[in-house]
């Protein structure tokens, strides 16, 4: 009798687990390619046609306003300060009439996209850009949205979007984390939740693009390379031998993946991180704050091998304009604008867009109707994010919501779709992407996510 | 205690009907930059300041990200996006801003005189006309930048008409150009007699970006004076109009 077996099985029998077998690698001086065949995937579903590898996501934490980026409604101009029948919405709340945007939108692209004057620049790589107008959600207050936004689950428990696609897809450069976050160090932008830590999103501040302070200490000043590699070895015989009386143990396994990875960053890590290796006319075009060094950073670790980057804008919850909406993002977007348009015409230009996929959007929108006077709420109901690259079809905008821009009514479109769609473009069927925890299979979509077919190329 | 309060109340209501009038004296009679508050010397200085440290980012016309040419990313220091963010302001505050945090990249390294040269060149490009007297530190804290003005106290949101001349700029934006003062109305579309004033009337001074003109076919109308109608919205010290009819008046702007 033949027994087949996979190459993770046949690697894991051998003793010690994924985690042993990459160390190792490290002191065998495996190459590079060696040691990416080891870091396998453990998604087991049907291999779909892959568009894309890596995925890079824009955050704009506290909810960006539709209304004045990407979805013009005249209409609010007609009922300005009313509330009309129509406008029966529950808000988090007190909120007045309606608020019409004071910004011109012009058309732009091969389709004539509606774009605010506020973005001029991601305006100008409209093609590359879908702009999904009927997003919704299912929660308007933001620590369990932004837990749905990234996790499918208001929970604060789940394992996040980066946790699934690296555990399904594992990653190509052993020597940096499978996946990024820019800009902040946890939360559900991060969390691995059930999953292995191992495919926990590992933070870096971005405020200083100074290399070492973005990830201090990597040098070690103190022990030189021959005496770590001792130290590492004799942790590794206690760890094998721990593995070989105790069986497989998937947090000691965690634990050795995340020395081993930085162990390993050592290697390319700060001349990767480092934006002064780019020319300077390319640091130029994404801008010198916050959210340019991010997205920079997030293209340069795409192209070597990370699979998913999270690039949250600074500030905290600050796209959540409660009042001043008009005054703050006037001030706003411009480096948001120039660093996310810089993005994609970078990995156009570099022909790493058709692989990358690129979403922008925060955890809802904002409401029609003013609070404060000169703010907006909360808005769970409609709301735009957009994707580009990836396999997607670029240059149009997919739904729409209703006449005051309030609530999702063409096409709309949920979290859970969203991600069902990105995992589809990674070559996952997002119902066999699981993992059994407490008795039951999980999956990023839950038991909801329909694949939107019409936006893809 | 609520006779007092009330008291209050009623002297700071008539306070503030008293002093309104004040105020707009003040608003009429103060120095703005219509008065010269530089000299053509100052700003051909302030030009060369201005090629060497900020054109890269705001571009050779001062567009800067309103310029359709990819990779520009200062913000535009002309035009319409200029009145919005220094409108209504004294030139210091242009001149500080410049100081705080310019050049990109190394704020503050210029001198004084090279920032006060920089924001004449500036304020020249916005066709506010030079004089005998240099801009200083001095005369920037007491020289005021107009705002858009034509809509003298209209609240936000009030419908109104205007006739001007249809312009599309650059940057494709849909101006109301040589418009009058924005006056209130109650008549989405003129009728045969207001279109026959409205093609004489003379041409004004001032000009309003026209939102969601696009949804009323303006291409053939390029160049030609029109009467629009539409809400009056205030974005910073520029004055839009979102455009709710468009009815061409005369065939040239007669300017």
């Amino acid at each position: 009798m033949t027994v087949k077996l996979s190459r993770r099985v046949m690697l894991e029998s051998r003793g010690g687990g994924l985690g042993i077998i990459g160390l190792s690698g490290v002191f065998a001086g495996l190459s590079r390619g060696d040691v990416h065949a080891a870091g396998l995937g453990n998604y087991a579903g049907p291999a779909l046609p892959a568009k894309a590898k890596h995925v890079i996501m824009l955050y704009l934490n506290g909810g960006p306003s539709q209304l004045d980026m990407f979805d013009p409604k005249p209409a609010l101009f007609k009922y300005a300060g009313q509330r009309p029948n129509a406008v029966d919405l529950r808000t988090e709340r007190t909120t007045g009439g309606l608020l019409p945007s004071p910004f011109e939108f012009k058309r732009y692209g091969r389709n004539g996209v509606e774009v605010s004057e506020l973005l001029p620049q991601l305006a100008s790589v409209i093609d590359e850009i879908t702009v999904i107008r009927s997003m919704y959600t299912f929660n308007p207050t933001h620590t369990p949205a932004r837990a749905l936004f990234h996790t499918g689950s208001v929970l604060a428990t789940r394992p996040s979007t980066g946790s699934w696609v690296t555990y399904g897809l594992g990653t190509e450069n052993q020597n940096l984390p499978a996946f990024v976050a820019l800009g902040n160090a946890g939360g559900p932008q991060t969390r691995s939740g059930f999953l292995p830590s191992e495919y926990q999103g590992v933070g870096f501040p971005v405020a200083d693009p100074d290399p070492e302070k973005i990830i201090p200490n990597l040098r070690n000043k103190k022990v030189d390379a021959t005496s770590q590699r001792t130290d590492m070895d004799a942790l590794l015989g206690l760890n094998t031998d721990f593995s070989k009386s105790f069986g497989a143990d998937q947090f000691l396994e965690g634990r050795i993946k995340s020395m081993e990875t930085a162990y390993r960053m050592q290697f390319e890590a700060l001349d990767l991180f480092d934006i002064r290796n780019e020319p300077q006319s390319i640091r130029d075009e994404y801008g010198s704050g916050a959210f340019g060094t991010g997205c920079l950073l997030a293209r340069r670790l795409v192209e070597a091998g990370v699979r998913f980057v999270n690039v949250d804008y600074p500030g905290g919850q600050i796209w959540d304009d409660h009042r001043d909406v008009n005054d703050n993002l006037r001030k706003r977007c411009p480096d948001m604008d120039q660093a996310a348009a810089a993005l994609i015409r970078d990995l156009k230009r570099r022909g790493k867009l058709d692989e990358t996929l690129v979403v922008w959007g925060g955890e809802f929108g904002r409401t029609p109707v003013s609070e404060s006077g000169s703010g907006r709420d909360h808005n769970p109901y409609g709301f735009t994010m957009f994707v580009a690259g990836g396999g997607f079809k670029g240059g149009i905008a997919y739904g729409a919501t209703d006449e005051f821009g309030f609530k999702a009514e063409q096409n709309r479109v949920s979290i859970h779709d969203l991600h069902a769609t990105l995992l589809n473009q990674l070559g996952m069927d997002h119902t066999k992407l699981t993992y059994k925890y407490a008795g039951r299979d999980f999956r990023l979509t839950d038991v909801s996510g329909e694949i939107v077919k019409d936006i893809l190329a | 205690m609520r006779n007092v309060c009330l008291a209050s109340a009623a002297a700071m209501f008539c306070a503030a009907v008293v002093v309104l009038p004040a105020a707009q004296e003040d608003v009429k009679s103060r120095k703005t930059v219509r008065d010269p508050a530089y000299t053509a010397a100052q700003a051909a200085r302030g030009k060369q300041v201005y090629l060497a440290n900020c054109v890269t980012c705001h571009l050779p016309e001062l567009d800067g990200s309103a310029n359709p040419t990819e990779g520009a990313r200062g913000a535009p220091l002309v035009g319409t996006r200029f009145v919005q963010d220094f409108g209504e302001s004294k030139v210091s505050a242009l001149f500080n801003k410049m100081k705080r945090d310019m050049p990109s990249g190394r704020p503050g390294t210029l001198t004084d005189q090279q920032y006060l040269d920089a924001a004449t060149y500036v304020l020249q490009r916005n066709n506010f006309p030079a004089g005998s007297t240099e801009l200083t530190v001095d005369t920037a804290g007491d020289t005021w930048i107009p705002g858009a003005g034509g809509a003298e106290g209209l609240q936000n949101y009030t419908f109104v008409s205007a006739v001007g001349c249809l312009h599309q700029d650059p940057t494709r934006s849909w101006l109301l150009t040589n418009a009058e003062e924005l006056k209130k109305t109650e008549t989405p579309a003129a009728g045969v007699a207001a279109s026959t004033a409205a093609s004489s009337q003379a041409p004004g001074e001032f000009t309003f970006r026209l939102l969601d003109a696009i949804s009323y076919n303006p291409e053939p109308h390029n160049g030609h004076k029109v009467r629009v109608t539409g809400y009056m919205v205030r974005l910073g010290a520029e004055i839009r109009v979102n455009v709710q009819s468009l009815q061409m008046v005369g065939p040239a702007c007669g300017n």
